[in-house]
């Protein structure tokens, strides 16, 4: 069986958080990996998974603990083509994302020299530029690595929370 | 709904597998039997994806992840249609979907196609990645290769004969049987192609690929600034841009010399007793032939001459597409439903649109009738088996009949 990493405890109150997972997936590795990171998160958290197709922008709310944006990187660059959509909308309607907290996790390949994980690097900036606040480590992930996508999951995670929690 | 449907999958390759995972996701209390006609699981990415193309394979990965379900289970080497008949699994079964797809190579339909040295392009991958069951004829390439048609799997195919072992060390490729090939040693790569560049169906990241081997240099023959091109879409702007940047590189003295050319329709391959050239009309129809030692066609799939579920057997008049439910309790998916295009994430989006036209099915048919209480469907199909004297192979058998165990490695 596949093992699911520790759940993670937030602080010493151990609130409940209100945390979005958004993924953006063309071969369904992200969502795998999206699904693992809820599972890994939600008997501590309220944790809602989210396919990119159906996001909207009050997901990127201050008023959520945390999104989680998990994406890969396709072709010569392109967005996975369940989140160019929503990308899109970012782009054009620019809302101002101060105060809103994001953790992301790039799944790419180094094979393609120059576009390696260059979605979740151009995201990332899209939405630090608009005044979200980046939580712990940008993760990437490089399939031609050889490592499993697993063994990056708790690391990452805890990076994030950490981080999370000096705040 | 019908509780706990029980659920069977003619087929263990990508469209096989997306359907298996979005039915557990729409369905969890479904049960799923996935019959395969090889022993071993992942049909096109295991044989159809090239051995070289390893990040691609990795996705592997996350499909064994789908047998960790014990809703789930694995039936390799059972051939519908020989160890069990179609009709037999939709009485088993509440709903039988296939999703088999197209492994059989389209033939050119021209004189001298069956000479000794004219290898399709799907038989020419299934044995360079160690597939069970292909009798290529261990032949060599020679020094001048000719590839009919120029999508992914022509450029594939060129890539695998112009990389040199040495190159392929980290991939999976069969390397005994890329040697009996004389796979890194040919000189010259024709890709040819009947249309224009505009309509060049490869991906650009291969091409750049391609182009980027050290020892190849690559020629593009044609047109590549085509007067409109502004009012084409960006997708073959961009192709056209990677062409012409491909061209032409600078290692004019590379070993492996490869050219792109267009516009030219296949009219004969010549030769007594193996290849020796083929004839093309050119766009003014005007002959030109090209020497060959070796010609390799890449024109697309279809069933399988060996098929015992035939595609053409559902298809009505000339429609490309299969519907999705093929009537009663069978539905299709995949290259088997579409015709043989589109990625393997484009044939992900189409399992999770059969899956959702079965379940609304299921919802349905609750309404009208519900179907009587059967037994364990997977029992069933066991004891068939048995009394058949089948032999199957389960998940766990996956690795001893995995087609290369390890991965090339220097030692």
């Amino acid at each position: 069986m596949h093992k699911l990493p520790h759940v993670i405890t937030l602080n010493q109150e151990n609130q409940l958080m209100k945390i979005f997972i958004l993924y953006g997936t063309e071969t369904g590795n992200s969502e795998l990996f999206a699904e693992d990171v809820q599972a890994a998160l939600k008997d501590q958290h309220e944790v809602t998974l989210v396919d990119m197709q159906n996001a909207t922008l009050d997901m990127l709310s201050p008023e959520n603990d945390l999104t989680i944006i998990i994406i890969s990187t396709y072709g010569e660059g392109e967005y996975p083509t369940n989140a160019q959509a929503f990308v899109k909308i970012i782009q054009d309607k620019q809302p101002d994302l101060h105060g809103c907290r994001i953790a992301f996790f790039g799944l790419g390949d180094t094979f393609y020299t120059g576009h390696y994980n260059v979605c979740v690097k151009t995201l990332q900036k899209l939405l630090t530029g608009l005044g979200a606040e980046q939580i712990g480590p940008c993760g990437l992930h490089d399939a031609s690595s050889g490592q499993m996508i697993d063994e990056l999951m708790q690391p990452w995670l805890d990076a994030v929370f950490s981080d999370l929690k000096k705040q | 709904m019908i509780e706990n449907p029980q659920i069977a999958i003619i087929g263990s390759g990508p469209s096989g597998i997306y359907t298996a995972q979005f039915l557990l996701k729409k369905i969890p209390d479904c049960k799923i039997d996935i019959l395969e006609r090889l022993p071993t699981l992942y049909g096109l990415v295991q044989y159809g994806v090239a051995p070289d193309h390893q990040s691609a394979k990795a996705i592997t990965r996350q499909f064994d992840r789908l047998f960790e379900n014990k809703s789930v289970h694995f039936f390799g080497g059972v051939e519908v249609g020989n160890a069990i008949h179609l009709e037999e699994l939709k009485k088993l079964y509440d709903i039988v979907i296939i999703a088999s797809g197209l492994y059989g190579d389209r033939r050119l339909g021209i004189q001298g196609e069956n000479l000794p040295g004219v290898l399709p392009s799907g038989r020419l991958t299934r044995w360079l990645n160690g597939y069970p069951n292909e009798e290529l004829k261990p032949l060599l390439v020679g020094p001048h290769l000719v590839i009919i048609g120029n999508g992914n799997v022509a450029i594939d195919v060129a890539r695998l004969m112009a990389k040199t072992d040495q190159d392929l060390i980290n991939s999976t490729m069969d390397l005994t049987r890329h040697a009996l090939l004389g796979g890194g040693k040919v000189k010259t790569i024709d890709i040819i192609g009947r249309g224009l560049p505009e309509g060049c169906k490869s991906d650009p990241l291969i091409l750049r690929e391609l182009a980027n081997i050290p020892y190849v240099h690559l020629t593009v023959e044609g047109n590549l600034t085509p007067d409109n091109e502004d009012s084409f879409p960006q997708i073959v702007k961009n192709r056209l841009k990677v062409l012409r940047e491909i061209n032409n590189m600078g290692k004019p003295n590379a070993p492996c010399q490869i050219s792109i050319r267009f516009q030219l329709k296949p009219i004969e391959i010549i030769g007594d007793n193996s290849v020796k050239a083929v004839i093309f009309h050119d766009q003014n129809k005007n002959i030109r032939e090209i020497s060959a030692s070796a010609v390799v066609t890449a024109i697309g799939f279809c069933d399988a001459p060996d098929t015992v579920i035939s595609r053409d057997r559902f298809r009505i008049k000339n429609e490309g597409e299969l519907s999705y439910n093929l009537g009663e309790n069978l539905y299709s998916v995949g290259w088997f439903r579409k015709g043989p295009t589109g990625t393997i994430s484009e044939n992900r989006v189409d399992a999770k649109e059969v899956v959702e036209i079965i379940f609304r099915d299921l919802e349905q048919s609750l309404k009208n009738k519900a179907k009587e209480k059967k037994g364990l469907a997977s029992e069933e199909l066991e004891k068939l088996l048995k009394a058949r004297r089948v032999h199957w192979f389960d998940f766990e058998q996956k690795e001893e009949m995995s087609p290369n165990k390890s991965q090339n490695t220097l030692c």
